[in-house]
């Protein structure tokens, strides 16, 4: 009987961690925020909505080796990248400055360092990045642009050199991307 | 009173005609049974014998009726079931403490582990699912995250550069060569 309960508690034990595997690996990703709650900020869904990880990611990444493997190598070592853009009201700016410096300071208080911290012509820029013992694991940039009416939430999680995102995104055109909406 | 004589041949070959008649001597012993024929001892016994067992051949045989049969050969099957399953539950008796309990906790521990790790497998998307549209837009997306990511980079590097560097290091720098290059002209000019 004794044999019995041991068995029956291991079994307990096996299944409460099969379920918490269950979960996505991105999720538990030190590099990865949870997005999720921005959008009650505004009350109202994002305009810009990107989510690419898992298979869609490798496969982004494969598509983009022949033309582009410099950026295929990039996006081989990431896991995710989120993306929320918002458009910003006037009567909705300090709250969410208010909501965007307290969502920095959560970042800092778990870890994240704060890279940048601007503020320049009425615009609101926060980056922070995850590190690891001997890379960075995630980077967070919050920009709260009243003069654009927008506000634009990204995370990049995985294996991420600050260096050359800015020398491979230089290549690349941050026009109007299609909207949500849009599709 | 007088007995009779014994005469050991005669005994001999009494005790033996049955198996004589039945044909189930072995050599010797027939050679034998045979050489007392021929001396005239035991003929009359082998005829008897011999009309005894031709006798009960020819009686009718009784045939067993099929359901007999079939009744006897069931009780038979049952008999031997039944010794079976008692041979099997004086197995499970006699091992179940000391293998078949731990065999079954393992089996039971190895179904759980197994049963873990399917469900904790993160669902598998096929990568069909995903259409070259999807790809081509995820790619479009994923340019321009880090073509936004590098631009704020940038304009973040330009603001720092702007009024850090300018504020604290470039102009009192300007302002001090400036100071020196002043003193300069006005010695110069003396």
């Amino acid at each position: 009987m004794k044999q019995f309960r041991i068995c029956l508690a291991f079994l307990v034990v096996a299944l409460l961690a099969g379920t918490a595997k269950a979960q996505n690996t991105v999720e538990r990703d030190p590099g990865y925020i949870d997005l999720a709650d921005i959008e009650s900020w505004f009350g109202s869904e994002a305009t810009l909505d990107v989510n690419i990880k898992g298979a869609l990611l490798k496969l982004v990444s494969e598509a983009s080796r022949h033309e582009d493997p410099e950026l295929a190598d990039l996006l081989t070592n990431l896991k995710a990248i989120q993306v929320r853009g918002y458009t910003l009201t006037p009567s909705q700016l300090q709250g969410i400055n208010q909501r965007t410096a307290e969502l920095g300071r959560r970042l800092a208080r778990s870890g994240w360092d704060t890279v940048a911290r601007v503020r320049e012509d009425g615009e609101d820029i926060h980056m922070y990045v995850k590190a690891t013992d001997d890379a960075i694991a995630g980077l967070v940039v919050m920009v709260v642009s009243p003069g654009e009416n927008e506000t634009m939430f990204v995370n990049i999680v995985g294996d991420i050199n600050p260096e050359e995102i800015g020398r491979i995104g230089r290549k690349f055109d941050i026009g109007p991307l299609e909207r949500r909406g849009n599709n | 009173m007088r007995q009779p004589e014994r005469n050991p041949n005669r005994e001999w070959a009494n005790e033996h005609v049955e198996a004589f008649v039945d044909d189930a001597l072995s050599s010797d012993e027939k050679e034998r049974f045979e050489a007392l024929l021929a001396a005239g001892i035991g003929e009359a016994d082998v005829e008897l014998a011999r009309r005894i067992r031709d006798g009960l051949h020819a009686l009718p045989r009784p045939a067993l009726r099929p359901e007999i049969s079939r009744f006897v050969l069931e009780q038979a099957r049952a008999e031997v079931r039944a010794s079976r399953r008692g041979w099997l539950r004086q197995f499970v008796e006699r091992e179940w403490a000391s293998l078949l309990r731990p065999a079954l906790t393992m089996a039971v521990l190895l179904v759980a582990v197994v049963l873990a790790v399917l469900i904790g497998r993160p669902p598998v998307h096929p990568q069909e699912a995903i259409s070259q549209a999807d790809v081509e837009r995820a790619l479009a997306e994923a340019r321009w995250a880090l073509a936004y990511v590098s631009h704020v980079s940038r304009e973040t590097g330009s603001s720092v550069r702007n009024e850090v560097l300018e504020a604290h290091v470039v102009r009192p720098v300007r302002h001090a060569l400036g100071a020196v290059l002043d003193e300069r002209s006005e010695t110069e000019l003396k």
